[in-house]
């Protein structure tokens, strides 16, 4: 074989080489199976009532007349949709023949839709959707997938709620239930003890009892900020702490607060603007807070405490006694890896453990 | 005009490297004088003879490739020095396969240790270290005496005392070549033939010529081997094979080196000559040895620079590797680490108000999308204020913004500015004075935000500790062509992975000038937009940084954006980014590193994303450097290599694929996937444009120091919205009797 030969050869080969990867690339290029822009969220897919909207449409669309009908006529009727989800429409109160109930129960479910108001026996899953035009009331220990109420929802002790639950006015939970998904109500959430959630929003969410607080005592005064410890900067409306500080008991500061590591708050603290730690946040009791609250670690805030702003963890928040946060003019957002929710607690807005 | 100039580079391009290395083959003087390797091909004749030249070895810049010995050796300035003191021979072998017949020559010059003991030369070769054949001369300091050997098979057939008639005196340096020619060995000195046997004896084949000194100091310089030209194509092939014997041993120090002449080392020998045949350059010394002078070891101008550009070249690839790195970690941890969205779920709050910049210059074609997209959006209406600026527009940009605001008067207040300075923050600056919110949001005119995306980008605010927020930009003109489906690679890659994996590591995410916010009061406490700066954007990233204050990338805050669709466009963007951000690492680099206001962390990655647009340049010095390097002779393995992955690694398949892929991983996507091998092209493209960004910014000043604004082009798309931009666009073409001008964008394209 001659040396041109060879020559030839050896370059078609590392041409080849070269050019191999490009041809899917090419086919890509000609046939554009993947030549679209990427999705963009352009609605607003984080509200708590997305999935409840678009079920509520659903059902007015697919069963508005069923309902009408069931209403005015008082009867039951079962069914099968398209894609062959079965259903079961009712008018009133306790759905009258228990047999068929008990398939919306079956490993398969149906979907339940009443005109009125509902009542779900409890020790029993309900694989798919419900829905009622009045209230649901849900005995103890059930299992429900979803569940559109359009005046309030009542859930029993022990029950679960696998996705979301929404109520056009209240929610209330009985103790011991875990709520997966969303839960959300146009008026307010009463949670009792030992409820685990994920997220809740309402203009009112209370959880477990009310409790009553003394306020300490305190000496109130103006935080001179020379007088902490580890001040970095004082400037653009905000402390900057390089380190560690604490605000002392009592004291009232109208600056934004920022600490580049733990930040302790004493006993009554008034602050007018926003604080942030990089490290553990500890607000002591009966601290008040008109902006918000963020931490990159753990935040604890003390019984009695009212923090009118957003409070964010990159960790977990530990809400003591009777503190409150939000209000009812001013709804605001809690979210964290985890919350953990003393009694007496009242938080106006949403709460968020993404755990 | 865009192909022309391509044709023009790689043109330029093959004319150089043909340039190169013809006068790498063929100048006689040119590189050669440092080239320690001749053209393998260079012939010459000796006593009629035609012979292939196989090596020439100057030892300039060390040892021969592969090359090896025992006993006391080195190379210093230029010379190859052997020493012996114990009657063992040091031997320095020279891995070059000539075969049968050959040629050896060197020039040498012999030093005395101890005088007592005959100090003795060898010019050998052998077959293997078995010693089955070995042939070669030795001659005797101070003497006129010597021996020529030949061994065949184990068999010795010669070991002849001769008489050369030439004092081999110390301190002088000799021309000494052996030669075997069909059986025959002759030996030279000086040019003249000191010894010819007339016996001939059997052919064999030899391959490791070597160098020997006992009981003394040998230099050598130039050593050469010839074969003859009709030696199989096959056997000199396999010249410069490793060394072959266990007994290699690189004595790097010449322990005493006290009783040698100091003169010899610092005579004009020492640069070196290296041309064959130059009998005319040997410089014999003058007067008799010294032998109480200690020696001196100088390098020579040579040594000094390759020592400066190999510390160089290992500066550059340390650079190009911790580039890798960083890609690395950031993708890695992209795929494996725990990421932060720490104000994504904020979606109930009180919130504050806002204004929303809209920078426009000639936007006619899509600034009505931008203001229908911001008037949907999901925000208390009473707490968002929309700024459209008409920076200086000769289309029909501010009569869209009037019409808007004609109908939206308490939500679009337009500002129309007539004059002043050209380019966005110049806008910026005096749109700014009509700001009374605490925060404002800029989008360019191109993008078009969703309804969640003000309140996404507003979220991070809450925390008192941000200066400024940046969504991520997605591509909406993917489908138009090859650049603009790399660039959304790209655009994946840079924030899908890096800007993320910046947020995740508390790092510096970028703020990007637009699908962004600022605070007004942070800003303002850190100077405000800087008017001087052709990046803006990363101008206040850093300096507010460097005031404390934290950059927040929200990758969930997404908001499309038409990319360039034409090489020229996108070359003139990356054009001028680079210089921006040359610009912010001049400005801000040192004070970074000094800053006691932000972490190491902080400092380390905002150091290497303030040099990012250095790594073309300094990558393509590396490969300048290397080159260099080869011609100078530093032929370390590896040397190069090294460079190659790193470079590979830094733009090729490694980190950047990786971190695209994992991009496209990330996002869902499959079949764009196929086209990253195209991405090198862009970086390709890329590199160019950056280094000779940076280049003219080192070396060309501009004389009027003002800032250079060049604004990027975009083509219209269609809107999505409810059509009140067409609607209004065709109230303007329509109803008000006012023609939108198709206008000749070139002609605006560069303004000042």
């Amino acid at each position: 074989m001659s040396a041109i030969l060879v020559l030839v050869l050896f370059l078609l080969l590392t041409i080849g080489w070269i050019f191999l990867p490009f041809i899917p690339g090419v086919v890509e290029l000609r046939r554009k199976t993947d030549a679209w822009p990427l999705r963009v969220v352009h609605g607003s897919e984080v509200d708590i009532r997305h999935f409840a909207r678009g079920f509520r449409s659903f059902v007015e669309s697919n069963f508005g007349d069923l309902l009408e009908r069931c209403r005015a006529q008082g009867t039951e009727v079962e069914g099968e949709l398209g894609d062959g989800t079965r259903y079961l429409v009712v008018a009133d109160g306790e759905p009258d023949d228990s047999a068929v109930l008990d398939r919306a129960r079956d490993d398969e479910g149906a979907l339940v839709l009443a005109s009125g108001d509902l009542e779900l026996a409890g020790d029993a899953a309900y694989p798919l959707e419900i829905f009622t035009a009045g209230s649901l009331s849900l005995g103890a220990n059930a299992v429900v997938r979803a569940a559109l109420a359009e005046q309030s929802i009542s859930i029993g002790p022990g029950s679960t709620s696998i996705r979301w639950l929404h109520a056009a006015d209240t929610v209330e939970v009985a103790d011991d239930c875990q709520l997966y998904g969303r839960v959300s109500a146009n008026r307010s959430i009463v949670l009792g003890e030992g409820c685990a959630f994920e997220r809740l929003h309402a203009p009112r969410i209370e959880f477990g009892s009310p409790v009553q607080l003394e306020a300490p005592e305190v000496r109130e005064h103006d935080v001179d900020p020379k007088s902490l410890r580890n001040l970095a900067a004082e400037e653009a409306g905000r402390w900057l702490f390089r380190k560690r500080t604490k605000i002392p008991a009592g004291g009232r500061v109208e600056q934004d607060i920022v600490v580049r590591g733990k930040l302790t708050i004493g006993d009554g603290v008034r602050i007018t603007g926003n604080i942030k730690s990089h490290d553990e946040m500890e607000l002591g009791r009966d601290v008040e807070i008109l902006g918000s609250v963020t931490s990159e670690s753990d935040i604890r805030v003390g019984q009695g405490s009212r923090i009118r702003g957003t409070l964010i963890s990159e960790e977990k928040v530990y809400l003591g006694d009777g503190c409150t946060v939000g209000t009812a003019e001013d709804p605001t957002t809690i979210c964290a890896r985890g919350v953990d929710v003393a009694s007496g607690v009242v938080v106006h807005g949403t709460v968020w453990g993404r755990g | 005009m865009e192909s022309t100039k391509v044709k023009v580079l790689a043109t330029t391009l093959v004319v150089m490297c043909v340039l190169i290395t013809a006068f790498r083959v063929y100048s006689p003087r040119g590189f050669q004088r440092y080239l320690p390797i001749r053209p393998a091909e260079q012939r010459i004749q000796v006593d009629g003879e035609n012979w292939k030249q196989l090596l020439s070895w100057n030892f300039i810049n060390g040892p021969c490739p592969s090359g090896w010995g025992w006993g006391d050796w080195r190379t210093t300035d230029g010379t190859l020095a052997l020493r012996n003191d114990d009657g063992v021979a040091t031997t320095y072998f020279t891995p070059v396969d000539h075969g049968g017949d050959f040629i050896l020559e060197t020039d040498v010059m012999l030093v005395p240790i101890d005088q007592a003991r005959p100090t003795e030369l060898h010019v050998n070769t052998r077959d293997s270290a078995r010693l089955t054949n070995e042939c070669g001369m030795a001659l005797f300091g101070g003497d006129h005496h010597g021996y020529l050997r030949n061994t065949v098979n184990g068999k010795h057939y010669l070991l002849e005392k001769i008489d050369t008639g030439i004092d081999f005196e110390f301190g002088s340096w000799y021309k000494v070549r052996l030669k075997y020619l069909a059986g025959r060995i002759s030996a030279f000195v000086n040019g003249t033939q000191v010894a010819a046997p007339t016996e001939r004896y059997p052919s064999t084949l030899y391959g490791e010529p070597h160098l020997a000194v006992t009981n003394g100091i040998a230099y050598f310089r130039n050593v050469k081997v010839y074969a003859k030209t009709g030696y199989p194509a096959d056997l000199t092939r396999r010249s410069f094979r490793s060394a072959t014997s266990g007994a290699t041993v690189h004595a790097q120090t010449l322990s005493a080196p006290g009783n040698w002449l100091a003169s010899a080392l610092t005579l004009p020998w020492s640069s070196g000559g290296s041309e064959a045949g130059e009998n005319e350059r040997l410089v014999q010394l003058a007067g008799p040895p010294h032998l109480a002078m200690t020696v001196p070891i100088l390098p020579s101008p040579q040594d000094r620079l390759v020592k400066v550009l190999k510390y160089v070249f290992y500066l550059i690839v340390f650079l190009v590797s911790v580039y890798v790195v960083r890609h690395y970690i950031f993708t890695i941890n992209r795929l494996c680490g725990r990421q932060r969205h720490p104000y994504l779920d904020i979606d109930t709050a009180r919130w504050p108000k806002v204004t929303v910049l809209i920078p426009a210059h000639n936007e006619e074609e899509v600034i009505g999308e931008i203001l229908e997209a911001l008037l949907e959006v999901d925000y208390p209406v009473g707490q968002l204020s929309i700024l459209p600026i008409d920076d200086r527009s000769r289309d029909a940009t501010g009569e869209i913004i009037d019409h808007f605001a004609a109908r939206f008067p308490d939500r679009i207040t337009p500002y129309h500015r007539k004059g002043g300075m050209a380019g966005k923050a110049a806008a910026l600056v005096d749109a700014m004075k009509l700001v009374d919110d605490d925060f404002v949001l800029v989008f360019d005119a191109d993008y078009i935000p969703g309804q969640g995306l003000v309140k996404q980008l507003m979220a991070p605010f809450f925390d008192p500790e941000v200066g400024s927020v940046m969504g991520r930009v997605v591509p909406h003109n993917v489908n138009a062509n090859l650049l603009t489906r790399m660039l959304d690679l790209e655009r994946s890659g840079g924030y899908q992975v890096d800007q993320q994996a910046r947020m995740n590591l508390r790092l510096v995410p970028q703020y990007g000038g637009t699908v962004g916010g600022i605070r007004v009061k942070a800003l303002e406490s850190v100077g405000g937009w800087r008017t001087d700066s052709l990046a803006e954007d990363t101008d206040a990233t850093y300096r507010l940084l460097l005031g404390g204050w934290k950059t927040v990338y929200q990758n969930r805050s997404e908001c499309y954006e038409q990319v360039p669709e034409s090489w020229r466009s996108r070359m003139s963007q990356i054009f001028r980014w680079a210089r921006g951000h040359n610009q912010t690492l001049m400005r801000y680099f040192f004070r970074l590193l000094g800053n006691r206001r932000t972490r190491f962390a902080e400092r380390l990655d905002g150091s290497m994303l303030l040099g990012i647009y250095w790594v073309s340049p300094v990558m393509l010095l590396g490969w300048l450097v290397g080159s260099i390097l080869w011609y100078l002779g530093v032929n370390k393995p590896g040397l190069i290599i090294i460079l190659a992955v790193t470079t590979y690694s830094a733009v090729g398949n490694f980190a950047i694929f990786f971190e695209i892929a994992t991009a496209a991983h990330i996002d869902g996507t499959r079949g764009r996937i196929k086209l990253l091998p195209f991405v090198f092209l862009g970086f390709l493209v890329s590199l160019v444009s950056v280094t000779r960004a940076t280049l003219t910014q080192v070396f060309v000043r501009r004389k009027s120091g003002k800032v250079e604004w060049e604004k990027t082009q975009h083509n219209g798309r269609p809107g999505n919205g409810n059509g009140v931009a067409e609607e209004i666009r065709n109230d303007i073409k329509n109803g008000n009797g006012i023609t939108i001008r198709k206008k000749n964008r070139q002609q605006d394209r560069r303004e000042e």
